[in-house]
């Protein structure tokens, strides 16, 4: 029970400490894009900002409803399957894949449900549509998932950052990498990842605003994007392998934060996209084709391979 | 596709350029040289006297009416200015009461942080206008 408790202790404590890391760093950052020295608050308070906005958000309302803690509980729930570091891991499982995959889909879901608070149906409509384009985007992230657990043979986020050791995923599975970043991208475009970014005027995910409420929906967008980049890192970038005399957790962190300002950048060089139309059709003329075909060559290859010893 | 890469290195390439941006209240840029700020009121350098004789053209050829002339006698039939009232509320800055002006007793100062607290005070009066100096950019610190 008490490693259990140690074991939570240090993953929400990492989370929090990339949080305040990754807020102050994303409005730099993208205020440094713009060639600009830094957003109002981030030069008034300097490193202290992010803190200084949450005491600036719980002083204006703190009241809560039932979809807030159930988003502030999921958030937390993701993690309780994806190993955060080896040794770091909640509960071991063999389906982990799965587990964190399921959970993080109830989360999008109560994230979008969640801010349609205004009584407005044309709000809810906006939503559903958003929340079902979201949901999509998650149909070749799995594909791409599949291919990567045929090849591995394991369901275990664990197990496969154990079979890379010799090579990364990205290294076989460099398509399936790509569409991978890409659908993750998109996803994490439409929840909102820096200013500016969410897709329409009348839903406010990912908006400017204050009180207890919207800490929580920033923290389970944050809570996602830590999630995806978490799995790609696992299931491309060879998670915590160590490279030569560089420890496996720096090259974690590393590799974290690389892929954190790789979507920074690609949130700037995109701007704000308004279409749903658009996002759709990058998914189905694009990204699900090419996660279908990479995995019938990854199939095919294994079959070759394995069962006929073609290969 | 092509934009999409370009914006990408243009995104990256400005983390490592200079910012455009300057802190505001802590630092401040050089206004660019010929800036129009506030009217200024020359002034003679061996008289120190002011050079305007109250001719009024300034303020007939402000296309706002934001200037105010009273000018008076002096002895031995001289026209001397008594008065030069600008109401800074309503100008636009376009500078043709300094091109109009036939002994070139005005020019445009770089002084442009005018804000008051009350409209009355921006009404600048001949003491005022001829405090600004048109030789120093970053004099108004």
């Amino acid at each position: 029970m008490l490693v259990i408790l140690k074991k939570i202790f240090f993953i929400v404590l990492i989370l929090a400490v990339n949080m305040y890391i990754c807020e102050y760093m994303g409005n730099k950052l993208t205020a440094r894009m713009e060639l600009k020295r830094g957003y109002r608050i981030t030069r008034v308070a300097s490193a202290g900002f992010p803190m200084i906005r949450l005491v600036k958000f719980l002083s204006t309302d703190s009241r809560v409803n039932i979809w807030n803690f159930f988003i502030f509980l999921l958030s937390f729930l993701i993690w309780s399957a994806v190993p955060v570091t080896g040794s770091l891991v909640m509960i071991e499982e063999d389906y982990s894949f799965l587990i964190s995959f399921a959970f993080y889909i109830m989360l999008i879901i109560a994230v979008l449900l969640g801010s349609s608070r205004s009584p407005h149906s044309n709000v809810f409509s906006e939503n559903c549509k958003k929340l079902l384009i979201n949901l999509s985007f998650i149909i070749p992230i799995l594909l791409c998932g599949i291919s990567v657990v045929l090849v591995n043979k394991t369901m275990s986020l664990k197990e496969m950052v154990n079979s890379q050791y010799e090579y990364w995923n990205i290294v076989v599975q460099p398509v399936g990498g790509l569409v991978f970043f890409v659908s993750m991208f998109f996803q994490l475009k439409m929840l909102g990842i820096s200013r500016k970014s969410y897709m329409s005027n009348v839903v406010e995910t990912g908006k400017e605003g204050k009180g207890l409420g919207k800490i929580i929906e920033k923290v389970s967008i944050y809570m996602t994007v830590f999630f995806l980049i978490a799995i790609l890192n696992i299931m491309y970038l060879g998670g915590w392998q160590s490279f030569y005399i560089i420890r496996g957790e720096v090259m974690l962190a590393l590799k974290f934060y690389f892929v954190f300002v790789m979507l920074l950048l690609m949130d700037k060089a995109t701007g704000r996209i308004d279409s749903y139309k658009l996002m759709a059709r990058i998914n189905w003329k694009f990204l699900l084709p090419v996660s279908i075909i990479n995995l019938i060559i990854t199939f095919g290859f294994l079959v070759a391979r394995d069962i006929y010893n073609l290969v | 596709m092509l934009g999409l890469i370009k914006n990408f290195f243009i995104a990256l390439g400005n983390l490592f350029r200079k910012p455009r941006t300057v802190v505001y209240p802590k630092e401040r840029i050089i206004v660019p040289e010929r800036s129009r700020g506030v009217l200024h009121l020359k002034l003679d350098p061996d008289t120190l006297e002011v050079v305007c004789t109250g001719c009024g053209l300034c303020s007939i050829i402000c296309p706002r009416k934001c200037i105010e002339v009273k000018k008076s006698m002096a002895e031995g039939g001289k026209k001397v200015l008594e008065d030069f009232r600008m109401d800074l509320s309503s100008c636009i800055f376009c500078g043709n009461c300094v091109e109009f002006c036939e002994i070139d007793a005005i020019d445009m100062s770089y002084q442009y942080q005018l804000s008051e607290y009350k409209k009355e005070d921006l009404v600048l009066g001949k003491s005022e206008l001829i405090k600004p100096s048109s030789e120093i950019r970053d004099f108004w610190k």
